[in-house]
């Protein structure tokens, strides 16, 4: 019988991602708020997986371990570290192999990325060297209308229009939006206006790497579902839902490496 | 056996640093107790001083590569020192040339050429945060921090009173608008003449030459009438014959770079032309610089070495190399088996000056300045850029093309997409280095490090070792801004 | 657009708002009722985008020129994938515009190498749209004898390809013609112009932009005679003068008269303009002479000032201080769009040599399409406070 335990850990700005996986399938997963130092993170998001798996007790009892993210460098117990790019890639693909362009919306970069046929990488571009469109811009948006990230999609879910924002960058937009709010416009039609130019970012970047059929989205921002439906709406093209949460699509392409490195 | 090897390295390293500093002193200590002068006026110097740290590079290199490198270093040393020391030297035939605006005419009336931006990034190359004052001087008087950072070192060297003042300014409109206006700035801090040159957008035509040339009569008028430099036909006959020689000694170590692997790379190729052709053109000195590396180049290729070991990738670097990070290369070779085959700040040489008549030397000359760094690919219609890119390609054999994409540079990233979707119809791989030539806060080394990694490991290599995949295509990424 | 509203402070109650209607739906989207009239007709309506792009080649025989802007603008994602965010937002929006087929209208484009965004506009329209006659003019950067002729070069250059590929012969007569036609027109708006140097002025500065901006994108035929009603009208016109203080907007390309607009609600009328499509340089009339295309080079090299002319900051200034005694103006308004690289050194450097001069001046970065009002009115207020207005 097997007793093979492959891990993935992403380390992110905002939270810590693991998946625990065995030779047939998914065991565990878990999602834990960053700590400032990313060790921890990936440490507790490890911890948090294993609780739900019996025979796991300690962290060297994984067979391989993966990391991948933003900290990835600073998990010394992992065995290899991926980039979250090949990870994003090769995890939605795990979970729908006719998936061919992604887009991962982190909490402080967007990546676009085109698969071949076979699932690897084709094309990718990222942002990040500016917030505008990730997480952290929806954080700070959301934080201007005093409501959190779920009431913030909400919210922009009510609007019967959108008003326009277009300063590119967050601090830019941040002062917009707050005129916006100051002339009395109905805060729900801002919010969609905010959501808009986030999808049209993701659009840019698609676009850069090439459009093609299936498109998903992944990342913590993939579970902001009027998010979804505008960027449906701007693509003119569906979006597959995939059957995991999105958010953990990266631990998930990191615990696949895991997998194929540790046997 | 690894500590006698470093031991060997260290001692080689010690050896060789010492040597140069002692040549670079030869030269300076000429300037007897007014060096000391020199120090308190112009505080970069000592930046200049530290060119030990460029040295390094040769820790990462082997055989007659490294060899060839530390010959680089040193006719880089040499050559500069020289330039500095010419412009401390002669206050009085001092003209501040931009730095697209060859030094032959300049020398050849016997006056002094110096260029805030050429020093600018020779300072940069050997300390990365040597201007960050001057950038910094500059963004603080109300210039937009958009510009690219070269210009805006000019700048600030100029409003931070640490440049000489020259006898005139010759500027142009080469090689960007931030170029062009920052002279706007600089003439009006140090209140001297100025003559700005006039280079047409299609400089490829004999009208654009005939214009140009016009062009460089009244710079020679205008430099007659506010210096005493007098234009001597002979000297500039004398200066481009040496010229036509150093450049034919070039070609013959860019046919060396056609091997696979090559035996000639990196600082032998880009910071050899960088510092000759744009500092020292039609002198002996530099071409015998390229007569060396072309010796160094050779015996590799008799032994049937490449210059580093298991080359795996040939890069094409376009746009001015890391100024802030010179170790990327040497770093590329050790991680990636990747060298550096060509730029486009070196890829710039065309016809052989025809030297037979004073008209002839001057539309030669015209049509070298038309195609100087940057201008040539930056200005005019696109073709310029992209045909020159697909040439080097497929010339040099090329697996890889990495665009050095300095945020202030908006001629280039205008067309980064069009690159990619022209290099994805040939299935050429393309990373787009985001990054600021001279200012290293904006993009450290080891942000540039972790994009190239992120490249070579999800594009170039990544899948492959999984051993997940069964292919060998190659792709492409890139980060943007 | 937001200039249906626009009717400044200062006019708004004395019944003449219906007076600038026209104008107002001509610039509200680029394929005004006008130009739908020319195509009608089949005149070959051909965009251009700077003002050294000479207009009267464009407006010769059955040509129509049209001034390439993007009104109503909203988001640029189009163009975003072509171009990086340092890439100035007038450019962006035309780009999207085109690729959106806003422009499809037009039966070719004449581009200039005016600065580096225009030339990879040049370069990324060729690439997406691919439109079927597009030509970039090689402009000088600098105006000099030599300049004129290679001007003069471009110029039958120009002519030659527009006659090639619209199977048309545009004789000497026609480019006189057109010359002709266009001293009329700015002779017009000139006159309209003049009324702004008045103590207690009859137009505001967003009134007069309406009707320089109709000027540049509706052909030249259909205008003159609402612009003569315009300058009859104006001459009844009485005047409520509530504004604090008399500017002179200078910078690059500003083709909304909302955003002045927004500076005259918050007190300060715009006496005069040096802005790409404003009355500063752009209203002086060819001068007679038999050569029509050393004319039209000569005038559009020597009359057009943008800083890209490396030798003439002085004459810029010069220009600009000018205009500020002889239109009595309290102060300067310098606004550029953030990334434009020419336009970013000169506000500095003018807005010190002004300074140095005791002129006050405000220096405003901005977005081709209005963002911000609420800051730019407490800046404008904080403006005209300072100068003690």
């Amino acid at each position: 019988m097997s007793k093979n335990f492959y891990a993935g850990c992403d380390v992110g700005s905002t939270t810590g991602k693991a998946v625990i996986m065995n030779d047939k399938k998914i065991l565990a997963m878990a999602i834990v708020e960053s700590e400032i130092d990313p060790e921890l993170t990936a440490r507790n998001a490890l911890l948090k997986a294993m609780a739900q798996v019996r025979e796991l007790n300690r962290l060297e009892d994984m067979t391989y371990l993966v990391g991948t993210g933003y900290g990835r460098t600073e998990v010394p117990f992992a065995h290899k570290n991926v980039s979250e790019i090949s990870c994003h890639a090769l995890g939605a693909y795990f979970i729908d192999k006719k998936i061919r362009t992604i887009v991962d919306i982190g909490g402080q970069d967007i990546k676009g990325i085109s698969l071949h046929d076979n699932g690897t990488v084709k094309e990718f571009v990222m942002n990040d060297k500016c917030a505008a469109g990730t997480g952290k811009f929806f954080e700070a948006m959301g934080r201007t209308f005093k409501v959190d990230l779920t009431e913030f999609s909400k919210l922009a879910g009510k609007a019967k229009k959108s008003i326009s924002v277009t300063s590119q960058c967050s601090v830019f937009a941040e002062s917009e939006v707050i005129s916006l709010i100051a002339k009395k416009n109905p805060p729900e039609n801002i919010a969609l206006g905010i959501h808009e130019s986030v999808a049209k970012r993701c659009y840019t970047l698609l676009k850069r790497v090439g459009l093609n059929q299936r498109i998903t989205i992944t990342g913590g921002c993939a579970k902001n579902k009027t998010l979804v439906k505008t960027l449906k709406q701007i693509l003119k093209m569906d979006i597959a839902e995939l059957s995991v949460d999105p958010q953990i699509i990266g631990a998930l392409g990191a615990a696949v490496f895991a997998k194929q490195n540790g046997k | 056996m690894d500590i006698r090897k470093n031991i060997r390295n260290k001692t080689s390293y010690i050896f060789t640093v010492t040597k140069i500093y002692l040549s670079v002193a030869l030269i300076l200590l000429k300037r007897g107790p007014f060096l000391l002068i020199d120090l308190w006026r112009y505080p970069w110097l000592f930046n200049f001083l530290k060119l030990y740290k460029l040295y390094k590079i040769m820790n990462f290199r082997k055989g007659h590569f490294k060899d060839g490198s530390v010959c680089t270093l040193n006719g880089i040393a040499i050559l500069i020192t020289n330039y500095i020391y010419d412009m401390l030297k002669n206050p009085d035939k001092l003209v501040l040339a931009e730095d697209i605006i060859p030094p032959e005419i300049i020398r050849a009336m016997g006056l002094t050429p110096f260029s805030p931006e050429i020093l600018a990034i020779v300072l940069t190359i050997i300390t990365p945060d040597a201007m960050e004052k001057y950038i910094d001087i500059c963004e603080n008087s109300g210039i937009p921090g958009d510009l690219c950072s070269l210009p805006k070192c000019a700048m600030g060297m100029a409003l931070g009173n640490v440049l000489p003042k020259p006898k005139a300014i010759v500027a142009s409109n080469l090689p960007c608008d931030a170029g062009m206006m920052s002279y706007v700035t600089i003439e009006k801090h140090m209140d001297v003449p100025i003559i700005r040159l006039d280079v047409p957008y299609n400089f490829r035509s004999d009208r654009a030459i005939t214009y140009f040339s016009e062009e460089l009569a009244r710079m020679i008028h205008f430099l007659e009438e506010h210096t005493d430099g007098k234009m001597d036909w002979q000297e500039l006959k004398n200066i481009l014959k040496e010229r036509n020689k150093t450049q034919e000694t070039e070609l013959e170590l860019w046919d060396l770079a056609k091997t696979k692997p090559t035996p000639v790379a990196s600082e032998m190729i880009y910071l050899s032309h960088l510092v000759t052709f744009n500092i020292f053109p039609g002198d002996k000195r530099s071409t015998e610089i390229f007569r060396k590396l072309i010796e160094f180049g050779k015996k590799n290729l008799e032994e049937g070495k490449g210059a580093i070991e298991n080359e795996t990738y040939r890069i094409l670097l376009w746009n001015p190399p890391f100024a802030h990070f010179p170790m990327a290369f040497s770093w590329a070779e050790t991680k990636h088996q990747a060298v550096l085959i060509m730029d486009s700040m070196t890829f710039n040489t065309i016809d052989y000056v025809d030297t037979a008549t004073n008209e002839s030397m001057i539309k030669g000359l015209a049509d070298i300045i038309m195609q100087g760094p940057m201008s040539r690919h930056v200005r005019g219609p696109s073709e310029n850029y992209f045909n020159d890119i697909f040439y080097i390609h497929n010339h040099f054999k090329i697996d890889m093309i990495w665009v050095a994409d300095n945020i202030g540079c908006k001629m280039s990233a205008g067309l980064n997409e069009i690159l990619r979707e022209k290099c994805r119809e040939r299935n050429i791989p393309v990373l787009v280095i985001s990054y600021d030539l001279m200012d290293q806060r904006f993009t450290s080394s080891e942000d540039i490090k972790t994009c190239i990694d992120n490249f070579m490991e999800t594009i170039m290599t990544g899948n492959l070792e999984t051993g997940l995949f069964d292919t060998d295509a190659k792709h492409m990424i890139s980060t943007e801004r | 657009m937001a200039t249906e509203t626009a009717e400044s402070k200062s006019f708004g109650s004395n019944g003449n708002q219906m007076m600038f209607s026209l104008f107002d739906t001509i610039i509200r989207s680029p394929l005004n009722r006008f130009m739908e009239q020319a195509v009608d007709e089949g005149k070959i309506p051909i965009g251009y985008t700077c003002s050294y792009i000479p207009r009267m080649i464009l407006s010769a025989k059955n040509l129509v020129p049209f001034r390439v802007f993007a009104p109503g603008v909203s988001s640029t994602e189009m163009a975003d994938t072509y171009l990086p965010s340092t890439i100035c937002s007038y450019t962006k929006s035309i780009l999207d515009f085109a690729i959106n087929g806003r422009y499809d209208f037009l039966k070719g484009w004449v581009l200039t190498s005016s600065c580096q965004h225009m030339s990879r506009f040049f370069d990324n329209l060729k690439h997406t749209v691919n439109p079927p006659f597009i030509k970039i003019i090689d402009l000088p950067n600098r105006v000099s004898e030599s300049a004129i002729r290679w001007m003069m070069a471009e110029m039958n250059e120009l002519r030659t390809d527009i006659q090639t590929h619209f199977q048309i012969t545009v004789s000497d007569e026609d480019l006189n013609e057109a010359i002709n036609r266009h001293n009329d027109s700015v002779q017009l708006l000139s006159a309209i112009g003049e009324l702004r140097k008045n103590k207690t002025p009859v137009i505001s500065g967003t009134e007069f932009h309406k009707l320089m901006m109709a000027a540049l994108v509706a052909p030249e035929a259909f205008l003159f005679k609402p612009l003569s009603d315009i300058k009859d009208a104006l001459s009844k016109r009485e005047l409520k003068e509530d504004y604090r203080a008399r500017v002179i907007l200078v910078g690059g390309q500003l083709d909304d008269p909302a955003y002045i607009n927004i500076i005259e609600q918050s007190g300060a009328l715009v006496v005069s303009d040096r802005i790409c499509t404003g009355s500063i340089p752009g209203l002086d009339p060819i001068p007679h002479g038999t050569d029509p295309i050393e004319r039209i080079s000569a005038h559009t090299l020597t009359k057009t000032s943008c800083p890209r002319m490396m030798d003439n900051f002085q004459a810029r200034l010069a220009a600009i201080i000018s205009a500020y005694e002889t239109f009595q103006a309290d102060g300067i308004i310098i606004e550029a769009i953030k990334f434009c690289d020419t336009w970013g050194l000169e506000a500095r450097e003018l807005t010190d040599s002004l300074r140095e001069k005791g002129i006050p001046v405000l220096k405003l970065e901005r977005e081709y399409r209005i963002t911000g009002e609420g800051q730019l009115k407490t800046r404008i207020q904080a403006f005209i406070e300072s100068m003690g207005k």
